[in-house]
Order: C-alpha cells, then sequence, then structure tokens
C-alpha cells in the first residue's frame, strides 16, 4: 500500500499561486517566486535540500494533479518522470491528443 | 533603542487567534495540544530580554483576566508578565486595570516609534492580530518569531489579512519548538526590485 504525499509550495501566509492563474498564465501572477527556491527549475536537478526534495518528487510512482493544474502545465507534455499521470476531472481531455486516458481503462490496463 | 518583536503561535493555516484560550474563540487554547518543551524555555528568554509589551484590545483584556492568577502555576514567566509594562492600543478602553499598563490611543505609528526610543530592550507582542496588521503596514515590525503549530484550524483571525501587501522576509532562524512544533524567525528583507 503507498502512501500519498501532498507536495505544496506555499507562501508565509498560505498561498501556493498567484492571482489570475490560467492556462496562458499557469500558476498566475508572480508565480516564480513561489518556485526559487528550487533554483534548477523543475527539470535540472538543484543542489542542497532542494536536490533532496527533487530526489523525492522523481521517486514517486504516480502523479495525481487537479485538472486546472493539469492544463496549466500542459499535462506536463503527457510525462513526469515516467510515472503515470491521473488527472481528476469530471470533463472529457481537450482535443482528442494522445496524452490522456480515461482513468478506469488505465486502472484495467495497468 | 528598543527591537520590536511580534512572537505569535500560529496555526499551519496562518490563524494565531486566541492560543491561549482566554478569549471566548471557538478553537481557543490551540496551542496547548502540542507539547513545546524548547519553546517554553525559548519563550521564557524572549521574556526576560524584553523591557515592555505592546497588546492589541482584545488580547490585552484576555490576558488582564487571566495572568495575575497565574503566578503560582507560571513561576518567573507570570511574575514577570504582571510586573512589566503594559501598552495596550485602543480606542474604546479608558481604563487599563492590569499593574503598570497604560494606554496608546491616536496615533499608533508614532506612539510606538516613541516606545522603541525610549526602551534598549525588547518592545515584545503576543497575538493581537490587528495591531500586527497595523505595525507591519508601518514597517515597525524588527522581528517575527513564529511557533508554527500542526493544526489546520479553519477560521479565526489571520497572521496576515486578505489583500495584505506583498512583502519578503528573510529567514534567520529555526529549530524545533517541540516534536511536532518549528520555530521560525524571520526578519523584514529590503524589497528586491522583482517585489516592488
Amino acid at each position: 500500500m503507498s502512501a500519498s504525499v501532498l507536495y505544496m509550495s506555499m507562501s508565509l501566509d498560505g498561498y501556493i499561486a498567484g492571482s489570475d492563474d490560467q492556462p496562458d498564465n499557469p500558476g498566475g501572477d508572480g508565480f516564480m517566486r513561489l518556485h526559487e527556491w528550487l533554483a534548477g527549475g523543475e527539470s535540472d536537478r538543484p543542489p542542497g535540500p532542494a536536490g533532496e526534495m527533487y530526489d523525492q518528487m522523481e521517486a514517486t510512482g504516480a502523479v495525481l494533479v487537479g485538472r486546472r493544474t493539469a492544463q496549466q502545465v500542459d499535462h506536463y507534455n503527457g510525462n513526469h518522470h515516467g510515472v503515470p499521470i491521473v488527472v481528476v476531472s469530471r470533463r472529457p481531455p481537450p482535443g482528442t491528443g494522445t496524452c490522456c486516458r480515461r482513468a478506469s481503462s488505465w486502472r484495467s490496463s495497468g | 533603542m528598543g527591537k520590536l518583536v511580534v512572537s505569535e503561535f500560529i496555526s499551519l493555516d496562518g490563524i494565531i487567534e486566541d492560543p491561549g484560550g482566554a478569549e471566548g474563540y471557538a478553537h481557543g487554547g490551540w496551542s496547548f495540544r502540542n507539547p513545546t518543551p524548547d519553546g517554553d524555555q525559548f519563550k521564557l528568554e524572549e521574556l526576560r530580554a524584553a523591557d515592555v509589551l505592546l497588546l492589541g484590545r482584545v488580547t490585552y483584556q484576555g490576558f488582564a483576566a487571566a495572568w495575575p492568577g497565574m503566578e503560582d502555576t507560571t513561576g518567573e514567566f507570570g511574575k514577570k508578565m504582571n510586573a512589566m509594562p503594559k501598552v495596550v492600543v485602543t480606542t474604546t478602553l479608558t481604563e487599563a486595570p492590569w499593574k503598570n499598563s497604560t494606554i496608546l490611543s491616536g496615533d499608533v505609528a508614532a506612539g510606538v516609534a516613541d516606545l522603541k526610543g525610549q526602551y534598549d530592550g525588547d518592545i515584545l507582542v503576543y497575538a493581537s492580530a490587528t495591531l500586527t496588521d497595523t505595525l507591519r503596514e508601518h514597517d515597525l515590525v524588527d522581528e517575527y518569531r513564529l511557533m508554527v503549530h500542526p493544526i489546520v484550524l479553519g477560521s479565526g483571525k489571520r497572521m496576515f489579512k486578505e489583500g495584505a501587501a506583498g512583502t519578503g522576509l528573510t529567514l534567520t532562524d529555526y529549530r524545533k519548538a517541540g516534536p511536532d512544533v518549528l520555530l521560525l524567525t524571520y526578519a523584514p528583507a529590503a524589497a528586491k526590485p522583482d517585489q516592488a
């Protein structure tokens, strides 16, 4: 039985995104201030404690994400360190791209 | 020149209301749910370094009702709380009966600036959510000490009210106050260009 781990980068007053977040403004205004600590960005391993955090995220076996976040990061281009990405949504995926399957089919095939 | 220190018990969702349970808030007393042996020692040393308490009216009234009867159970801490000078910021109180209290009404910023000149030791602020907002808006806070409890309260007065102007802080110290409680110390940071 795996554990679910919530990763949040949060300001001292409890914000996890800027205002006006949407697909053409991912994370909202000033969003990167919340992620400057992850100096290497989302793709390169940063040094120090941020690197340990990066390693923990890389060691996960699946990614569970809400629809809004998934859209704003373009569904991670279909690849988040090679593990299944599960998007919680009541809507069908946009377009007819090959990135996404319904969870039921993923579950039955997995 | 006294340093103004804002020292708060704070929930993970940013609530600072009534951690001690003296104000009748629905969740009052939440700071006692998790033990903080190292934090208690820190709080004693913090109080020893303070010359005066600066409090908002609500916090003051809760303290004034509670602390005079707590010297037997709290020892040195309670004795100093009762003996030391207290300044209560209020526009409604006309009397402040807790020992060694004075009332500050009118221009809070000017009054607090006077306090900084008057004392050499720390000017200590506990709780006082409304006053803390005012002090921050006037750049009068020299240090924040936040004891972060692993509790989500969901409602109550917040440390940083909605719509507060953005501000940058520098983490100057961190330690454990207890097994599940962190103590974070911040100083105001000089504004970076992208935070202006």
